[in-house]
C-alpha cells in the first residue's frame, strides 16, 4: 500500500514589516494560499526598498507548510541573522527574514501570546504625573523653591527678579533633561510622554531641595555637622535614582524590580565617576576648608559638647594629623 | 725756639687719639668696611647667585653672622644650594652655616682661611636718639653705610626689634648696625620704608654663639626646638592668667592681651545695611620666617559682631551660614613642608552660652610636634544676633595651642 502523503492542516500566518529600530510598519494577514512580495503594484504586499525586485518572492502554503520562494531576484532571501542567500524557506512559528534591506517577521496565527501585563502607566499616579497642568505646576514650584533659597540669600538688596532670575539655569536644566529623556522615550516607546518626564523630574528636583534642607535643619537640631556632606550627597544621588526608576517607568514596561537595580546603580556610578577624582587628588591646600550648619537658634534641640570633651577630640585630630603627616613623609 | 713750640704743638696733635666722636661717616666706613661681606646664596645648578644679603666677621677664626632668611635656603633645600661671601676687595670664599636662631633670625657662618677684622658685639643698647650706622650690600651695588639714629626697641612686638631710623634696603640684611665706636649694636633684618627700619638687638647674638657652634644636633630639630620654646614662652605666659577683655555689643570678647598685640576695631551701621557689623582684630606685627613660602609665630584673632533689625531669622542664619565657611587670608608652606588642614566641627554648650566651633589644624612635617590652628566659632544664643571669633595660631604645640584656643573659647562672655 503507498503511503499516503499527508498535508499539515493549514494554519493562518501574518507577515509583519518591521522599522530598522525594529517598531512594526505594517501587518499582512495571509488569508488564502499563496503572497505575492514585491517592489511593483501588484504585489500582494508592496515593499518600498530598492533592494527588493519587482516580483521578489513569492510565500505560499503547501505539503512542507508555508514556504518562501525567490522569484529569481537580485538580492535574494535570508534568514535575519545570517549573510547565506536562500532559494526557499520553510516558515515555521516566529521566524525573522530579511528581503532587500526591509526586515520581515513571519508569524503563525496559532503562536502562544504572553498573558497580559498590568500597565505600570495606567496607574493613578502615572495618568496625573502626565498631565500637562500638573508638570507645569510642578516645574513651576521647584522654580519658586530655587527662587526662595536665592531670596533667602539676599542681604543687600531684597528682590524677588534677581531671585527668579537665579532659578533660570536650574529650570533651563530640567528642562532639559526632561526633554532627553522624551526623545529617548520616542526612541524606545514611540511616543515623547513630554509631560509625564517633566513631572518626574521636578519633583526629584523638589525632593532633593526639601530633602537636603530638612536633613540640613535635622543635622543642626541634634549637632551632627559632621554628616553634612554624607548625607547632601545621599540625598542628591538618591533623587537621582529615583528620577532615573521614575523615568525607566514611563519608557519600559520591565520589571520595576530591575529597573529599580539598575537606576541604583547608574546612580552610584554617577556618585562614583563625579566624587572619586576629588577623593584621590591629592592637591595640598595652604587653607582651611570648613563649613558649619547654621540655623536659627530656636531650632537647636540637643545641647552641645563641653568644651573640655571639645578640646579632647581636637587634641585626637591633631595627633592624627601628625601620624598621617609623619607616615606620608615617610 | 719758635720752631720747636710749633714742632711740639705739631707732636702733640698726631699723639692724640681721634675721639670716637669726632669720626666722620667716611671714617666710620673706611674704618670698619673691612669686617662686612656680602652673603651669596648659589643655585648649584644654574651656577649663578640665587638671592643676595649682607653679613659680618664676629670673630678672627672666620664666623660670620647674617640674619637666618638670607640661607634659609640652605636649610630648607639642602644640597640644591651653597653659601659664598664676598669680600670689600671683590675677593670671595666658601661659607658653611653652622648654626641658625629662626626666632632672631639669625644665623652663623663659617669663612675658610680668611681672617679679617671682626666687630665687636654690644648688647647694652644706646640712649634713644644716637647716632647708628647700618652696613650692607643694597641691591648688589656694593659695599654701602647708612647714617641714621637708634629709636629704641619697638613695643608692640612679640620679638624685640630696634627701631632704627634709617634707609635698610633689600640686600642689607644681616649686615651690622654700629656705633661710631665700632660695635655692632643691632643686625639689619627688615624695614617699613621710609626711612623706619628694624634690627636685631645685637644681644641675641650671645646667645647663638653660645649655644650653638658645635652642636652635632640635626639642625632641623634645633629649629624645631628653638621654636617650641618660643611658643611656649609666650603661650605659657598669655594663659598664666585669665585674658584681657574688651567689649564688642553686649559680648565680653578676649581683648588687647598683651603689648606686643596691635588692636582695631571697625564698624559699619550705615542706614542702608540690613546687617550692622562690628570687627574687633588682634594680631601680632611679627612673625617668624622659615622659607619664603612659611612664616609662623604669630597670634591673629577677630571677633565680628553682627546683628540685625531688618531681616528675619532665617535670612539673617543663612547669612550668617555663608560667611562662617569663608577664610580670608592663607597660609603658606608646599606639600612638603606642611600637612594639609584637618577640620573637626561641633556645637559645643558651656551652659549659659551655645557655640558653634570649627578646630582645624595642619602638622609642620619638618618639625615634629608643631602645628598651626585655626578656631572659628559663632555664638547661638540670640536670634538675630552672633558674634564670630577667629583664631589663628602658628607654629604651636598641641598642647599649648589648644589650651590657649580653649581660654579664648571660653573668655567670650554675653553679658547683656
Amino acid at each position: 500500500m503507498d503511503p499516503v502523503a499527508m498535508t499539515p492542516e493549514r494554519v493562518d500566518a501574518v507577515l509583519e514589516v518591521h522599522e530598522r529600530s525594529g517598531a512594526l510598519r505594517e501587518r499582512v494577514r495571509i488569508s488564502g494560499d499563496r503572497l505575492t512580495i514585491g517592489r511593483a503594484l501588484d504585489n500582494d504586499l508592496v515593499l518600498e526598498d530598492p533592494f527588493v525586485c519587482a516580483h521578489h518572492a513569492e510565500l505560499h502554503w503547501g505539503d512542507e507548510g508555508w514556504t518562501l520562494v525567490d522569484l529569481n531576484s537580485v538580492n535574494g532571501l535570508r534568514l535575519a541573522d545570517s549573510h547565506q542567500r536562500l532559494d526557499k524557506i520553510a516558515l515555521a512559528g516566529p521566524m525573522d527574514l530579511r528581503i532587500g534591506h526591509t526586515a520581515l517577521r513571519f508569524r503563525s496565527c496559532d503562536e502562544q501570546i504572553a498573558a497580559a501585563r498590568v500597565d505600570p502607566t495606567g496607574g493613578r499616579w502615572s495618568r496625573l504625573l502626565a498631565q500637562v497642568p500638573v508638570a507645569l505646576g510642578v516645574a513651576l514650584l521647584a522654580a519658586l523653591l530655587i527662587a526662595l533659597q536665592q531670596h533667602l540669600n539676599q542681604v543687600e538688596h531684597r528682590d524677588w527678579l534677581p531671585a527668579l532670575a537665579g532659578s533660570v539655569g536650574s529650570v533651563t536644566t530640567l528642562v532639559i533633561w526632561a526633554l532627553a529623556w522624551a526623545l529617548i522615550n520616542r526612541v524606545f516607546a514611540h511616543r515623547l510622554n513630554y509631560p509625564a518626564h517633566l513631572s518626574i523630574g521636578a519633583l526629584c528636583m523638589l525632593g532633593a531641595l526639601l530633602g537636603n534642607t530638612l536633613f540640613e535643619y535635622l543635622l543642626f537640631a541634634l549637632g551632627g555637622d559632621g554628616l553634612q556632606g554624607g548625607l547632601a550627597m545621599l540625598t542628591l544621588f538618591g533623587f537621582l535614582a529615583v528620577a532615573l526608576w521614575g523615568h525607566l517607568g514611563v519608557i519600559t514596561h520591565g520589571s520595576r524590580r530591575r529597573q529599580a537595580l539598575v537606576a541604583a546603580s547608574v546612580s552610584l556610578l554617577l556618585y562614583l565617576v563625579f566624587n572619586l577624582p576629588q577623593q584621590v587628588r591629592d592637591d595640598h591646600s595652604n587653607a582651611p576648608e570648613f563649613s558649619a550648619l547654621l540655623k536659627p537658634p530656636a531650632f537647636q534641640v540637643t545641647s552641645g559638647l563641653s568644651s573640655d570633651h571639645f578640646y579632647t577630640r581636637a587634641a585626637q585630630l591633631a595627633a592624627d594629623v601628625e601620624a598621617e603627616a609623619e607616615s606620608e613623609s615617610q | 725756639m719758635r720752631l720747636l713750640v710749633l714742632s711740639l704743638l705739631l707732636l702733640l696733635l698726631i699723639a692724640t687719639p681721634l675721639r670716637a666722636q669726632d669720626w666722620s661717616t667716611e671714617e666710620v666706613f673706611a674704618r670698619y668696611k673691612e669686617a662686612v661681606v656680602q652673603v651669596r646664596i648659589i643655585d648649584e645648578r644654574g651656577g649663578e647667585k640665587s638671592s643676595l644679603g649682607s653679613g659680618f666677621f664676629i670673630s678672627d677664626a672666620g664666623e660670620i653672622i647674617s640674619n637666618y632668611h638670607v640661607v634659609a635656603d640652605l636649610v630648607e633645600h639642602p644640597g640644591q644650594y651653597r653659601a659664598e661671601y664676598v669680600l670689600d676687595d671683590g675677593s670671595s670664599g666658601e661659607l658653611t652655616l653652622l648654626d641658625v636662631d629662626v626666632v632672631h633670625d639669625l644665623s652663623l657662618l663659617q669663612a675658610k682661611d680668611v681672617r679679617r677684622p671682626f666687630l665687636a658685639i654690644e648688647s647694652n643698647l644706646p640712649a634713644k636718639g644716637e647716632r647708628l650706622y647700618a652696613f650692607g650690600n643694597p641691591y648688589d651695588l656694593g659695599m654701602t653705610i647708612i647714617e641714621g639714629t637708634y629709636n629704641g626697641l619697638l613695643e608692640k612686638s612679640l620679638y624685640e626689634r630696634i627701631h632704627f631710623s634709617g634707609s635698610i634696603n633689600p640686600g642689607m640684611s644681616g649686615g651690622p648696625t654700629v656705633d661710631r665706636n665700632g660695635n655692632v649694636i643691632g643686625i639689619n633684618v627688615a624695614t617699613a620704608g621710609n626711612q623706619v627700619s628694624f634690627l636685631i638687638p645685637a644681644g641675641f647674638l650671645l646667645n647663638l654663639l653660645e649655644a650653638g657652634s658645635g652642636s652635632e644636633q640635626d639642625l632641623h630639630e634645633r629649629i624645631g626646638g628653638q621654636l617650641y620654646a618660643n611658643q611656649q614662652r609666650y603661650l605659657e605666659e598669655l594663659t598664666a592668667q585669665p585674658l584681657v577683655t574688651a567689649r564688642l555689643g553686649d559680648f565680653e570678647i578676649p581683648g588687647k592681651l598683651g603689648n606686643y598685640i596691635n588692636c582695631s576695631s571697625h564698624s559699619d551701621q550705615s542706614s542702608d545695611r540690613l546687617v550692622d557689623t562690628v570687627a574687633y582684630s588682634c594680631y601680632t606685627d611679627e612673625n617668624i620666617y622659615l622659607s619664603d613660602q612659611l612664616n609662623t609665630g604669630a597670634i591673629r584673632m577677630e571677633h565680628t559682631l553682627h546683628s540685625t533689625d531688618a531681616l528675619g531669622q532665617l535670612r539673617f542664619w543663612a547669612l550668617m551660614e555663608n560667611n562662617f565657611s569663608r577664610f580670608y587670608g592663607g597660609f603658606g608652606g608646599d606639600e612638603d613642608s606642611m600637612s594639609d588642614f584637618a577640620c573637626q566641627t561641633e556645637a559645643v554648650d558651656r551652659g549659659d552660652l551655645p557655640l558653634k566651633v570649627v578646630l582645624c589644624v595642619r602638622a609642620y612635617r619638618q618639625y615634629p610636634g608643631l602645628f598651626d590652628l585655626v578656631q572659628r566659632q559663632i555664638t547661638l544664643n540670640r536670634p538675630r544676633e552672633a558674634l564670630t571669633s577667629t583664631l589663628v595660631l602658628t607654629g604651636v604645640s598641641i598642647d599649648h595651642g589648644l589650651r590657649f584656643a580653649q581660654a579664648v573659647l571660653e573668655s567670650v562672655k554675653w553679658t547683656p
